[in-house]
């Protein structure tokens, strides 16, 4: 149990901050990070799969892809826009904001429709910007077989915005 | 709106990617998450260290093992050593004082040891020599007893509030290491012997005031390969009984390992049973004794499959008077379920296959994972419509049971559950239907006389009659809620065909 519970913490102290902007990034909202980064590690905390994960950030980082996509699905109301805490957002104007984060609402939504490894594949790739090399070390796939998953995924997210494009 | 090329797409991950968190938004959730961590990790410890286990097993927190270190330890001094610091006490009388201690303790009429750890941990145990009792609560509500007279245990679950029965076995290691509250002085005597081997022990004496009584403290340190162990005992000069230990343990490079403080206390009377403790009267009773289980079967060979049921997520078992031809709730837990003895979960870790071979949420083999609690994360949700999951036991068995919990968190009603074996992974020949509540054969594999059920902790157990089989299939359409399917865990009960 102390080796679990310095194992969690470390975890906390290294990858906690990627972890809380990552959930920033796929949901959009500063108001819900703190309580899905809680949640995240209370899953982790009472993970079996965690104890046996080979790379324990590489697992969290795959829970978090998951959870935050949980987190959209559960959403029925319309996303709401980019909190004054985005600020690659501070220049615009208030109508620029709101097309700019329904249009990121929408990407976000037509990837969540992907399936798992799609889906985390392409946030690894386009939202935190990881090479192949680096994501197939992680997914333990060949980086090939990345970049193949991200092509598919490419033309998945064409035709499910296409059908949305509203 | 611009096209929607890959450029596009591009575009709008870059966005996405450009969204930061103040650093101190990002600083204090980091903190409200670790403390929330460090909460659970607690709440966690605290269980782990379940009352029965601990006491009973551990050789460091048990009754009087401050008492039982200095015999030990001073006979351990006596055989490797033949002499202790200078400074320290007369070896004779520590031996012939503590000797005194320990038969004092024994002839209270009760006994009251309260552990406290630093990081909050407590533990209350009491213990009636003459009564040969014991019982101890957890700060979690939990109550264990161990009736040595009578030969039963009693286990309240405040989670499932219930209290199990169970036989005492004397020398049964299931049930309890040691045959009375006087064995746990002896064993630990051989226990701190065996350990102790090369001790640097140290041991002085004072006199103290604690509590308004005079105390004389007793000072140990020693030393093994592995850990230092210090403790103060407090004697009640008067009574010439323990009431006070502080112990400190290190491991080889100074790290505390463990920390505690116990305190003992001698009321004239105690717990006549658990529910002096705390426990509801109305907590249910699971009779699991030897008596009370040969009664209720006529064969002697079946036992009461043990089914560890997840926390409840709601109190009681709500009705639901939207679904017509629903089951009526038991409204008390659902009696134990014979079997012969050894059979066992044998779907756990099994291959799980399904017609939605990629969920919604969560993974397929979530379904045999053992894990049955009700929290996100926890389940499995397949789509809309008739959707099916398969279990491979990865041989022919004898089936006894099939409990299924889809999703308890809310007491929903799940359409359509229909429940088939076979020895065939194509569903063709020699397909057997345990269960089907599906009235109208809307999922068209024949209409059932089943009642629709509320999902609750319990799962829902359906009788295999021995039915020899491979795979398990399940078949659900969507519940009161949404046209979704979910699975938190299906656990076969059964045993390998010889």
């Amino acid at each position: 149990l102390i080796e679990r519970q310095r194992k969690i913490l470390q975890l906390l102290e290294t990858s906690g901050p990627p972890l809380h902007r990552l959930l920033g990034r796929l949901t959009q909202r500063h108001d819900v990070v703190s309580d899905l980064l809680q949640e995240l590690f209370l899953r982790l905390w009472n993970s079996e799969a965690f104890d046996k994960a080979r790379n324990p950030s590489a697992y969290a980082y795959r829970a978090a892809i998951n959870l935050a996509f949980e987190w959209r699905r559960k959403q029925q109301t319309a996303c709401q826009a980019l909190e004054q805490n985005c600020r690659s957002m501070n220049n615009s104007s208030a109508l620029e904001k709101m097309i700019q984060a329904e249009e990121l609402q929408q990407v976000l939504n037509a990837t969540s429709r992907l399936n798992n490894l799609a889906r985390d594949v392409v946030v690894m790739r386009y939202i935190e910007q990881h090479s192949y090399e680096k994501i197939g070390e992680w997914l333990g796939k060949k980086p090939q077989h990345i970049r193949s998953v991200c092509a598919k995924a490419m033309a998945q997210l064409r035709e499910f915005l296409k059908d949305n494009n509203w | 709106m611009p096209e929607i090329d890959e450029k596009e797409i591009e575009r709008r991950f870059k966005a996405i990617s450009q969204f930061e968190l103040e650093p101190e938004i990002t600083i204090r959730d980091l903190k409200r998450t670790r403390e929330s961590l460090t909460g659970q990790i607690s709440k966690q410890q605290a269980r782990t260290k379940k009352i029965w286990r601990t006491i009973m097993k551990s050789p460091l927190t048990k009754l009087a093992t401050a008492a039982v270190i200095v015999i030990g330890t001073m006979i351990v001094i006596h055989y490797f050593t033949g002499s202790f610091d200078g400074s320290s006490i007369a070896l004779g009388q520590v031996i012939e004082d503590v000797n005194g201690i320990i038969e004092n303790m024994k002839r209270m009429p009760w006994v009251v040891k309260t552990y406290r750890e630093p990081q909050g941990v407590t533990l209350e145990e009491w213990f009636c020599f003459e009564r040969e009792y014991w019982i101890a609560k957890t700060p979690a509500g939990a109550v264990v007893s161990y009736n040595y007279a009578e030969g039963r245990k009693y286990d309240y679950n405040p989670d499932a509030n219930s209290i199990t029965i169970a036989s005492l076995h004397k020398g049964d290691s299931s049930y309890s290491s040691f045959s009375s509250p006087r064995a746990i002085l002896e064993s630990l005597y051989e226990l701190v012997m065996n350990k102790s081997t090369k001790p640097q022990t140290k041991i002085s004496r004072e006199r103290s005031r604690y509590k308004g009584m005079d105390v004389e403290i007793l000072k140990i340190a020693f030393s093994t390969n592995e850990r230092k162990y210090r403790t103060d005992l407090f004697i009640d000069t008067k009574r010439k009984v323990l009431i006070r230990e502080l112990c400190n343990i290190t491991d080889s490079s100074g790290k505390t390992v463990l920390n505690y403080e116990e305190e003992f206390n001698y009321p004239e009377k105690g717990p006549a049973d658990i529910y002096a403790l705390g426990v509801p009267r109305t907590a249910n009773v699971i009779d699991k004794t030897d008596v009370t289980l040969a009664k209720r079967t006529e064969d002697p060979t079946l036992v009461a499959l043990d089914i560890t049921l997840p926390k409840p997520m709601f109190a009681g078992t709500p009705q639901d008077n939207r679904v017509e031809n629903l089951e009526k709730p038991l409204g008390k837990p659902r009696p134990p379920f014979l079997a012969p003895a050894g059979t066992k979960n044998v779907a756990l870790g099994k291959p799980v296959s399904s017609s939605d071979e990629e969920p919604i949420i969560g993974q397929l083999d979530m379904i045999t994972d053992g894990d049955k609690e009700a929290p996100d994360g926890s389940y499995v949700e397949l789509g809309p419509f008739p959707q099916q999951v398969t279990i491979d036991l990865g041989a022919i068995h004898k089936i006894y049971a099939v409990v299924v919990w889809h999703y308890h968190k809310q007491p929903r009603v799940y359409f359509d559950v229909v429940v088939q074996v076979t020895d065939d992974k194509y569903f063709i020949t020699n397909v057997k239907t345990l269960f089907n509540n599906d009235i109208d054969n809307s999922a068209g594999l024949g209409a059932g006389k089943d009642l629709h059920y509320i999902e609750t902790n319990e799962g829902k157990l359906i009788d295999a009659k021995g039915v020899k089989a491979r795979y398990v299939r399940l078949y659900s359409n969507g519940n009161i809620n949404n046209d979704l399917n979910h699975y938190i865990e299906v656990e076969v009960y059964g045993k390998p065909v010889e």
